[in-house]
């Protein structure tokens, strides 16, 4: 038994062409390898170039500086791959069914590319579009990963559960709702995923950490993935679409990493930069500091205005009553005089009411409601709606439009709060007639947007709360309501004295 | 003859030695079991009838002389991290000694780093794959009963919300598992090692982040693991950064020699051990789902009772008492689970379970995953006597055990139960129960339309 010798380490050789897929450097390309480039090189390039009329408008709606917030850079970084069509299931136009978009343009690509075969006969290698279709997918993936990070790492996104859903039953929350909440739960665990996309990010952005950038934002898209199959949560298509461009960046340098590590062979320097001239090579600079400081430091304080100054997409800031916040029992409840007594089976009389800190006020009975699917994030939002869809679900996250046109903007934050939350609890947005003392109501639920009340209201002491007045369906209502001191498990954390609730 | 990874008169660097010198000693502490402990568990296991949690138990070894933290001790498998710092300790004075007595005669230990890295792997797959196959037959993470899914979302402590929203979606965790045992079979393998590192790298440090987060009860288990991934990692970084970022010439490792003799017996045997136990831990897993799902009771509830009530009547020494939010403890719900538990929610207080409801009990009163973490009602075991048409019930909560009480029984329609007792010495109650039928959001479908 001998040690084997090792191979001498002054040699070192060639990784050779038939390793690759697709080789760099100065070795010809394989008949193959070319094919399989231009398939590639067309799939990959349109997937990164929006194909829809409203991204290019709102990106001239980033030139209106005195109104941008950070939802203005959101809809630039996050656009979806070419939509050919839109097949509508239980899944809806967002679920699995819209892998077919990817599907089609890669058969797009494939015509394409057996066309190009045919007339470019000539073409011995494309070392320089394979690199050049590389900095677009990498910066294109960078950039989203940057904003999908930064709504977590200044929790928007995700944020506490509130008031009413700390009182809701688990059941009662959609399975998207109760994904994001589970995050939400921790502030800091939040802001860690926001890391975890924010850093693959930054990654892509140089050229030699761009694999691991690459590889990594394809692990942590994948999981996210899955985890919106199973959860529906709405995003499934668009992460799958970043892990095929993390894995495209990745693979110019998987074969070589696969040779070194598992098989075990030197390998050399290969990777291919092309020659630009001075000129060129400011131009190039440039550019790219110009992009990387718009959508890497200027996003990300845009990100940090918004959040530290009320402007959270999912939590509504008009302020409360004073002191009011909290989970109030119904002592009395009178229909049009006549008093009703507590039923867990009543559709009228309130079971409880909830006041959040900001303007918002809640109760329950035995009613249904048209459910707030929170739809979300969806191609039709992005790619503009023609209100065909028999899925469609109005948009209920335009808070920021609201704002600019200078209206509350409490409407538009309602899908934290209502959206995927059973119905039989109802959530009205408040403002109080001071004169009067008359609180004006309407339901954030877009799909009972007409339901408003109006409502006396006094507070004879600290905890104790009368309403009176028309509610959503023109009856006279008086209710009293006696604030209960709760003390919820959740909020208190396993390692607090309490331990009885 | 074992094989080297450099030639042998290559010299290390002097903090290369220390450091190893420091870390080999840890990790012999950390990975072979010198607690007795583990050695009682393991020669108290019947291989014969063995359950899979035993096996579990075992794979999740770490020395534990310092007992676990309070409050948190008696509940949970919190392992204190003073452990960790009595190893750094005996580390630390055995690499001192040790670098004396070896001072000026080694000047690297390639064959022992070699054999370190053996040790890590096959610790580390044995953990992830138990782990994996935990997650895989959906074991670890049940789905909720319906107790815990019509529970107030802030009566949970964040564990428990995590377990749950992770549970409801079965597939999902049967993922996960694939994930990890993906990692630990990439790192049985020795070529595929670094990437098995490096998936466990990402997969544990998420894992280990939401232990902390979350107080899931594993943290110093999850770091350990996590720590020996980035052991197995580090090894491939220097060439991964040469070829990277560096962007020069990587040299590979030094081709090893097949193994022989003694070492190739070793080997084989260390492997065939590893598919033993994992083909061990998968039969325990699947065989007979129910005994093997030993979170959740197994005795059989009262036959086709299971469901949500409400209680449309609720008399206590004869007295009537009507719906109310605010009674301190007029039943306001009841739901009779598929197994023999009944959960009551009513004002009475809980003292919740703090526990994460972890470990093998063998009595289904003992089985306590169903009520740890949460708060809101009260969970009662109860043993059903058909022929008299008794329940006997005691509460499940290990800090109100001693409520226990009889209860007749009646069922004059199939969704209705009369229930006749007494709550305690001083008082009666006659309940009656109407189980609603009610559709729930998740189960309705995804986009359609719909009214709740």
């Amino acid at each position: 038994m001998s040690l084997e010798l090792t191979g001498n380490r002054s040699e070192l050789h060639r990784a050779t062409a038939g390793e690759a897929a697709k080789p760099s450097g100065k070795a010809p390309w394989t008949t193959f390898q070319k094919f399989a480039f231009r398939i590639g090189f067309v799939y990959f390039v349109a997937l990164c170039i929006p194909a829809y009329g409203n991204f290019y408008r709102d990106l001239v709606k980033l030139f209106d500086f005195s109104k941008l917030t950070y939802h203005d850079f959101q809809a630039i970084v996050a656009f979806w791959p070419p939509q050919f069509i839109l097949i509508e299931s239980e899944e809806g136009v967002f679920g699995i069914y819209n892998y077919i978009n990817l599907i089609l343009l890669l058969v797009l690509a494939i015509a394409v590319g057996v066309v190009w075969t045919v007339l470019d006969r000539k073409a011995t290698s494309y070392s320089k579009l394979y690199y050049w279709a590389r900095v677009l997918v990498r910066y294109r993936l960078a950039y989203g990963m940057v904003g999908w990070g930064l709504k977590k790492a200044f929790p928007m996104q995700m944020v506490y559960p509130t008031l009413g859903m700390l009182n809701t039953p688990f059941v009662d929350m959609a399975e998207k709702k109760l994904y994001w909440s589970h995050v939400g739960v921790s502030f800091g665990y939040t802001v860690f995923l926001g890391f975890a996309e924010i850093v693959p990010g930054l990654l892509l952005l140089h050229r030699k950490t761009a694999s691991l950038g690459g590889a990594l934002a394809a692990v942590v898209c994948l999981n996210i993935c899955i985890a919106n199959h199973a959860y529906d949560a709405g995003v499934a298509v668009p992460a799958a679409y970043f892990a095929l461009l993390g894995l495209f960046v990745t693979w110019y340098d998987l074969p070589k990493i696969w040779a070194l590590l598992v098989n075990g062979k030197n390998v050399a320097p290969y990777r291919y930069y092309p020659s630009l001239t001075s000129a060129q090579q400011t131009v190039r600079t440039g550019l790219k500091v110009f992009f990387n400081t718009v959508f890497v430091p200027v996003a990300a304080a845009f990100w940090a205005y918004g959040f530290f100054n009320g402007n959270n997409y999912n939590i509504p800031s008009t302020p409360g009553l004073k002191n009011i916040e909290g989970l109030y029992h119904v002592t009395e409840f009178r229909l049009n005089g006549k008093e009703l007594p507590y039923s867990p089976t009543d559709s009228i009389r309130w079971h409880d009411a909830i006041f959040e800190s900001w303007s918002s006020l809640s109760y329950s009975t035995n009613r249904g409601a048209l459910v707030d699917r929170m739809i979300g994030y969806s191609p039709l939002r992005v790619k503009g709606d023609k209100g065909t869809s028999q899925y469609n679900q109005v948009n209920t996250q335009d808070s920021d439009e609201l704002f600019k046109k200078s209206q509350n903007r409490d409407l538009g934050v309602t899908r934290w709060e209502v959206g995927g939350m059973a119905g039989n609890r109802r959530y009205f947005f408040y403002e109080l007639d001071s004169t009067e003392q008359v609180l004006k109501l309407q339901n954030k639920n877009r799909n009972h947007h007409n339901e408003t009340q109006s409502l006396e209201i006094s507070r004879p002491t600290t905890d104790r709360v009368i309403l009176s007045g028309l509610n959503e369906f023109r009856d006279s209502i008086y209710v009293v309501l006696d604030r209960v001191h709760k003390h919820y498990p959740l909020v208190d954390g396993r390692d607090h004295e309490r331990q009885a609730y | 003859m074992e094989h080297t990874t450099q030639s042998v008169s290559h010299p290390w660097a002097a903090w290369k030695r220390h450091g190893f010198r420091f870390v080999f000693i840890a990790l012999l502490l950390f990975i072979i079991p010198i607690d007795g402990k583990f050695y009682q568990k393991l020669f108290s296991i019947n291989w014969a009838d063995a359950t899979f949690y035993d096996l579990l138990v075992l794979t999740k070894y770490q020395p534990q002389f310092f007992p676990p933290e309070q409050p948190w001790g008696q509940y949970l498998e919190f392992v204190n991290f003073r452990n960790w710092l009595l190893v750094a300790l005996i580390a630390l004075v055995g690499a001192t000694i040790w670098g004396v007595s070896d001072r000026g005669r080694r000047q690297a230990y390639p064959r022992l780093y070699y054999w370190s890295r053996v040790l890590v792997r096959y610790r580390l797959a044995l953990g992830l794959i138990a782990y994996g196959i935990y997650k895989v037959f959906q074991l670890q993470l049940p789905y909720p009963p319906l107790s815990n899914l019509l529970t107030n979302y802030g009566d949970f402590y964040a564990w428990k919300i995590y377990y749950q929203t992770t549970g409801i979606s079965p597939n999902y965790e049967t993922f996960l598992g694939a994930v990890e045992l993906l990692a630990g079979i990439l790192i049985l393998y020795r070529r595929t090692v670094t990437f098995g590192a490096g998936l466990a790298l990402g997969f544990l440090g998420n894992i280990t982040a939401v232990n902390f987060y979350y107080g899931l009860g594993e943290a110093s288990y999850s770091l350990l693991l996590t720590l020996f991934a980035a052991y197995l990692f580090v090894h491939d970084v220097p060439r991964l950064y040469q070829l990277l970022i560096e962007e020069k010439p990587a040299l590979a490792e030094q081709s090893t020699s097949a193994l022989s003799g003694n070492t190739l017996i070793l080997k084989r045997t260390a492997q065939f051990l590893v598919l033993v136990f994992v083909v061990g831990i998968c039969v325990k897993a699947y065989g007979g789902r129910h005994p093997a799902a030993y979170k959740l009771p197994q005795t059989r509830g009262l036959t086709g009772a299971a469901g949500r009530y409400l209680v449309t009547e609720f008399v206590v020494n004869g007295d009537t008492i009507p719906y109310s939010r605010s009674h301190p403890f007029r039943w306001q719900e009841a739901v009779f689970e598929e197994w023999s538990t009944l959960s009551i929610k009513s004002n009475r207080p809980v003292t919740i379970d703090k526990s994460n409801g972890e470990g093998y009990h063998e009595k289904d009163i003992d089985r306590n995953y169903e009520l740890a973490g949460i708060s809101g009602r009260h969970f009662y075991h109860y043993e059903q006597d058909t022929v008299r048409q008794q329940l006997r019930l005691q509460n499940k909560n290990i800090h109100h055990r001693g409520e226990q009480f009889v209860l007749d029984y009646q069922r004059p329609t199939d969704s209705t139960i009369v229930l006749n007792g007494r709550l305690s010495p001083d008082d009666s109650v006659r309940v009656v129960l109407k189980r609603i039928d009610k559709k729930y959001m998740m189960y309705e479908g995804r986009r359609r339309p719909v009214k709740i």
